[in-house]
C-alpha cells in the first residue's frame, strides 16, 4: 500500500489534516495580531512622550529668549531647543511614514502607521503646524556663536573719603565702589536672534499646545486602534475556536455516521457469513501455510469430524486419528504440493487423493464408525501470492456406499451370470445333490480341523481325512463341470499335498487350509444362492403361466425339470418338486455322462458311457456310489481308454466303451461294475511308478505278482499320470475308492487284460432295509 | 476374503506375547471355522476392533485357570480379576501392535477393550464366518478369534 493509498481511511485523514491546517491558520493569525500589541503599546507610550516635546521646544525657546534678554549664555539653551526640535521633527516624520525610531532608552520602536483618515488628517495638521514652527525655528537653530558684543564700561568716580572725622570709631572708609561691570549688548545677530525668538515664542505660544494635542489625539487613536485590534483578535479567537469546534463536531458526526454505517455493514456481512457458515452442509475452513486451520469454519465441520474444538488444530492432527497412516501421509504430501507457487491447480485437482477418503471414528460403544469424506482444495490468493487453502469437506458416505453397493451388485451379477451359465449346463438334481454333499464334506473337513491337536501326529492324521473329503468334492465338481469349484478344491488339495511333504507340522501350517475352506464355503454359498434364484424364477414363470400368460423361459423350466435339451417341447410342464430326491440317481447318470464327455474331450478321446441299474442304488449308498463311480469313470477315461488313433491301430472303435452297472444281489448285497475296453492295466508301468514314488523298492517290485501289482493302484499317492492336473495326478482317487468301499464294509475286485479291458468289481453288503425285506 | 498372511499376523502377535511375557511359548492348535452362532468365549476376553481394508473384530479369550497360571509364571502374586483383565488386554494389545506393524497403513485398529464374562458384549459382524485358532499353553487352551469381513 502506497503512502497516499489510504483506502477507507482517506476521508478521516483528509478531515483531520484540514482541521489541523485550520487550527494552524487561527494560531498564525492570532500570533500575528498579538505581535502588534507590543508595538501599539510602545507606540502609545512614544506618542505620550512626544506630546510633551512641543512644550519642551516652546520652553526651550522661552528660556533662550530670557537668557538672551538677560545677557546670559545661550549655548546650552540653544542646544536644548535644537535637540527638542530635532527629536520632535524626527518623530513626526516617523509617524507620518510609519518608520522605526530609537527611543531615549535605545530600544527600536516600530511606529504604528497612521493610516486612518482621521489620523492622517491630524498628522497632516500637525505637520503643517510644525512646518510653520520649524520655519520660525530654523534661523534660531542655525544660530551659532555669541549673540553679544562686549563694550568696556566708563571709569567709575573716585570713591568718597572715609567718614573717620566723623567719629572716633569711624567706620572704615567706605570701600571704593566696585568697578563698573562691562556692559553686555546684543550684537546685531543677537538682536536678530532675539527678534526670531520673540517671533517663535509668540507663534509657539499658540501652536505648541495644538501640536501636543495632535500627538495626544494620535496616542488616543493608537490606543483605540490597539483596543480594536484586541477585540478583533478576541473575535478571531472565539470565532476560530467556535469554527474549530464546529469542524471537529462535523468531523466527529461524519465519521461516527460513517463508522456506524460501516459497522452496520460489517455486522450484516458478519451475520450473513455466520448464517452461511452455520447453515451450509459442507465443512469449510481455511488452511494457512503452517497447515493450521483458520478461526472461521462452518458448523457442519463439527458434525463431519465429530468434534467441537478446532482451535490451533493442524490438518494432520485433524486426520491423524481417523485415517490410516498411509492415507495421512498421502494427504499431507498432496496438500504440500498445493502450496507450490508454480502449480497447475486444475491438473493437481485431478490427482486429489482425498476426493473419497475412508475415515473411521471411534464408536463409544466399541469399534469404529466408518464414513467417506470428500475433500476439495482451492488455492486462495491475496495480492498475487498464495495466502490460504480453502478446504471443502463433504460427507459422501451414502453416495459412496450406494456406488459400492452398485458396483458390488454389478460384479456379483456378473459373477452370478458366469456361474449361471455354468450351472445351467448342470442337471438340477445333480447340482442340488452336489451342494448337499459338498456342504457335508466341507463341514466334515471343518470338524476334522476342529478336533483338538497338540502333537504332530494328530495334525498329520488330519491330512488324509481332509484330503478324501476335498477330493470327493473336487471329483463331483469336475463331473458336473463346475470348474470354479473344482479349481478351488484342487488348490485345497495342493495345500494338503504341501503339508504332507513337510517334516514337522503345527497348527500354523493349517492356517492356509481354513482360508481355502472359507473360500470354498463362500463359493458354494454363491452357487446355492444362484440355484435358489433359478428356482424362484421358475416359480414366478409358473405362476404367470397359470394365470394364462405366454409360455416363456422354457429353458429354465426344462433345466429345472431335468429334461434333455434335445427333447425340449413347447408342452407345459408342471414344476417338479425339488424337495424330492427321486431324480438323484438319474442325476448321477447324467453326471457320469457329462464327466466322461468332459474328461474325454480334455484328453482328446472319445467315449460312450452306458449306465445301468443306478436307479437301484439304496439311499444309504448313494453318496459313496456316486463318489466311487466318479473316480472310476474318470480313471477309466484318463488311464484306460486310448486315443482314437491308438484304438484304430488295435482295431477298436474310435470311441471307447465304458459301462457302469449296479446290480442288486439279494442278500449278498450289491455289485457295482465299472468296465472299459481300453488298454487295461499296464503292470510294468505300475511297478515303475510305485518304485519312483517310493511306495515299494525295486526288489519288492520284482517279487510282486499281477494281483499284488494291481493292488498298488489303491495305495495313497499312486498315480501313473505324468503331471498333476485337475483330472489326475495325485493318486488320491483310487485310495478314496478303497476307503469308501472299506467304510461300507465292501470289497474291491480288479480284472484287466493288457490292451483289452479293465474291470472294477465292487461288492457292497446288503443294507439293513434290504436284509429286512 | 481373509488371507493367510492376515491370519498369521494375528497368530504371531498372540504367540509372541506368550514367548516374551509369559516366559513359555504357546503352540498353535488346529484352526477351524465357526459358521453359525458365536465362537467360543471364555471368562476373559481382550478385543480389538478393526476398520479400513477389513472390518470386524479380533479377540483373545482365555479361561480363569489359564490366566491364573500365566500370572503366577509372570511372578504376579495378586491373582485378581483385575490383573486377569489386564493380562488379556495386554495380549490384545500385542495383537494390535503386530497388526499395526504389518497392516498399519491400511487398517484402523482400535485400542483394546476387555470383557470379563458378559459374552453379549462381544458383537461379531453378521453373516461373517469366524476363524478360531486355539492357542495351547501348557495344559490350557485359549482361543484367538478373527472375525473380519
Amino acid at each position: 500500500m502506497g503512502i497516499l493509498d489510504l483506502g477507507r481511511y482517506k476521508g478521516i485523514v483528509f478531515a483531520i489534516t484540514g482541521f489541523l491546517v485550520f487550527i494552524a491558520i487561527i494560531l498564525a493569525v492570532n500570533h500575528g495580531k498579538a505581535g502588534g500589541f507590543s508595538d501599539n503599546v510602545a507606540g502609545v507610550r512614544f506618542l505620550e512622550n512626544q506630546a510633551v516635546l512641543p512644550h519642551a521646544v516652546y520652553d526651550a525657546s522661552v528660556q533662550l529668549a530670557q537668557r538672551l534678554q538677560n545677557g546670559e549664555k545661550v549655548d546650552d539653551a540653544l542646544e536644548s531647543l535644537r535637540k527638542a526640535a530635532t527629536t520632535f521633527d524626527r518623530s513626526l516624520n516617523s509617524l507620518a511614514n510609519g518608520g522605526m525610531i530609537t527611543d531615549s532608552s535605545g530600544d527600536i520602536i516600530v511606529l504604528p502607521s497612521m493610516t486612518e483618515p482621521e489620523a492622517v488628517a491630524q498628522l497632516k495638521n500637525g505637520s503643517k503646524l510644525w512646518d510653520g514652527y520649524k520655519a520660525k525655528l530654523d534661523p534660531i537653530l542655525r544660530f551659532s556663536g555669541s549673540p553679544y558684543v562686549t563694550a568696556q564700561p566708563a571709569p567709575a568716580p573716585a570713591p568718597a573719603p572715609a567718614p573717620a572725622a566723623n567719629g572716633k570709631n569711624a567706620a572704615p572708609a567706605v570701600a571704593a565702589p566696585p568697578p563698573a561691570a562691562p556692559t553686555i549688548q546684543l550684537s546685531p545677530r543677537g538682536r536678530r536672534l532675539q527678534t526670531a525668538l520673540t517671533d517663535l515664542t509668540q507663534y509657539g505660544n499658540t501652536v505648541h499646545g495644538q501640536l501636543s494635542k495632535v500627538l495626544t489625539d494620535l496616542s488616543i487613536q493608537v490606543e483605540a486602534n490597539s483596543r480594536k485590534q484586541t477585540d478583533t483578535l478576541r473575535y478571531i479567537q472565539v470565532g476560530g475556536m467556535a469554527a474549530a469546534l464546529l469542524l471537529l463536531g462535523a468531523i466527529f458526526l461524519f465519521f461516527t455516521r460513517n463508522l456506524r454505517k460501516e459497522e452496520a455493514s460489517a455486522n450484516r456481512q458478519r451475520k450473513e457469513t455466520q448464517d452461511i457458515l452455520r447453515t451450509v452442509n459442507e465443512g469449510l475452513f481455511l488452511l494457512d501455510k503452517d497447515l493450521k486451520l483458520g478461526s472461521e469454519r462452518s458448523m457442519a465441520l463439527n458434525n463431519i469430524f465429530r468434534r467441537e474444538e478446532f482451535l490451533d488444530l493442524t490438518f494432520d492432527k485433524l486426520l491423524k486419528d481417523i485415517v490410516p497412516e498411509k492415507t495421512l501421509r498421502t494427504a499431507m504430501d498432496y496438500v504440500a504440493l498445493l502450496w507450490g507457487e508454480r502449480v497447475n491447480e486444475k491438473l493437481v485437482k485431478t490427482i486429489n487423493p482425498l476426493n473419497e477418503v475412508e475415515v473411521h471414528f471411534d464408536n463409544p460403544a466399541g469399534g469404529f464408525d466408518t464414513h467417506f469424506l470428500e475433500f476439495d482444495f482451492n488455492r486462495v490468493k491475496s495480492e498475487g501470492s498464495l495466502s490460504h487453502l480453502l478446504v471443502t469437506v463433504n460427507d459422501v458416505t451414502k453416495r459412496v456406499m450406494l456406488s459400492r453397493e452398485l458396483q458390488e451388485s454389478q460384479e456379483k451379477a456378473q459373477a452370478q451370470l458366469d456361474l449361471l451359465l455354468r450351472i445351467l449346463h448342470v442337471e438340477p438334481d445333480s447340482l442340488t445333490s452336489f451342494l448337499t454333499d459338498a456342504d457335508v464334506s466341507l463341514k466334515m473337513v471343518n470338524s476334522i480341523l476342529k478336533e483338538p491337536a497338540r502333537e504332530e501326529s494328530a495334525f498329520r492324521a488330519k491330512i488324509d481325512g481332509i484330503y478324501r473329503q476335498v477330493h470327493a468334492v473336487k471329483g463331483e465338481a469336475a463331473a458336473l463341470g463346475l470348474k470354479t469349484v473344482e479349481q478351488r478344491a484342487h488348490a485345497f488339495e495342493e495345500s494338503l499335498n504341501d503339508l504332507k511333504g513337510r517334516q514337522s507340522l503345527s497348527g500354523s501350517d493349517f492356517l492356509p487350509l481354513v482360508v481355502k475352506l472359507d473360500d470354498l464355503f463362500n463359493h458354494l454359498a454363491q452357487v446355492r444362492e444362484m440355484l435358489s434364484r433359478l428356482v424362484d424364477l421358475h416359480h414366478a414363470i409358473a405362476t404367470r403361466r397359470t394365470a394364462g400368460s405366454e409360455v416363456g423361459a422354457e429353458k429354465v423350466d426344462q433345466w429345472l425339470a431335468g429334461q434333455d435339451q434335445t427333447q425340449i417341447t413347447k408342452a407345459i410342464i408342471p414344476p417338479p418338486d425339488l424337495g424330492e430326491t427321486t431324480g438323484a440317481v438319474g442325476g448321477l447318470e447324467r453326471t457320469l455322462e457329462d464327466l466322461a464327455a468332459r474328461v474325454a474331450s480334455s484328453q482328446s478321446k472319445q467315449v460312450n458311457l452306458r449306465c445301468a441299474g443306478l436307479e437301484g442304488v439304496p439311499e444309504s449308498y448313494r453318496r459313496a456310489v456316486k463318489d466311487i463311480t466318479i473316480q472310476l469313470v474318470r480313471n477309466a477315461v484318463v488311464h484306460g481308454i486310448e486315443e482314437p488313433g491308438e484304438r484304430a491301430k488295435a482295431n477298436k472303435a474310435a470311441a471307447g466303451a465304458l459301462a457302469v452297472e449296479f446290480t442288486p444281489r439279494g442278500t449278498d448285497g450289491y455289485e457295482l461294475i465299472v468296465q472299459d475296453d481300453g488298454r487295461g492295466l499296464q503292470l510294468e508301468r505300475i511297478k515303475e511308478v510305485a518304485v519312483e514314488r517310493g511306495l515299494i523298492t525295486p526288489a519288492q517290485a520284482a517279487l510282486l505278482d499281477p494281483r499284488q501289482t494291481m493292488a498298488l493302484i489303491f495305495r495313497p499317492g499312486f498315480s501313473t499320470a505324468d503331471r498333476v492336473t485337475t483330472d489326475a495326478g495325485r493318486g488320491a482317487g483310487m485310495d478314496l475308492v478303497r476307503i469308501l468301499v472299506a467304510e461300507l464294509g465292501g470289497r474291491v475286485g480288479l480284472a484287466s487284460a493288457g490292451g483289452k479291458f479293465s474291470k472294477f468289481k465292487i461288492w457292497l453288503p446288503a443294507t439293513q432295509s434290504a436284509v429286512a425285506a | 476374503m481373509m488371507t493367510k498372511v492376515e491370519l498369521e499376523t494375528f497368530v504371531e502377535g498372540t504367540t509372541h506375547y506368550f514367548a516374551t511375557a509369559a516366559n513359555q511359548p504357546a503352540s498353535v492348535g488346529s484352526p477351524y471355522i465357526v459358521q453359525e452362532g458365536k465362537p467360543t468365549i471364555q471368562e476373559f476376553t481382550g478385543m480389538i476392533s478393526i476398520a479400513g481394508k477389513r472390518r470386524g473384530i479380533v479377540y483373545f479369550t482365555a479361561s480363569r485357570p489359564m490366566l491364573t497360571v500365566m500370572l503366577m509364571r509372570m511372578g504376579e502374586t495378586e491373582l485378581t480379576q483385575e490383573n486377569m483383565c489386564d493380562l488379556v488386554g495386554e495380549v490384545a494389545n500385542t495383537i494390535s501392535g503386530n497388526a499395526r506393524r504389518d497392516f498399519g497403513k491400511d487398517f484402523m485398529i482400535s485400542v483394546p477393550t476387555v470383557v470379563a464374562g458378559e459374552p453379549e458384549k462381544i458383537v461379531t459382524p453378521d453373516n461373517i464366518r469366524s476363524f478360531v485358532i486355539p492357542i495351547n499353553w501348557r495344559s490350557h487352551s485359549a482361543q484367538l478369534v478373527v472375525c473380519l469381513e
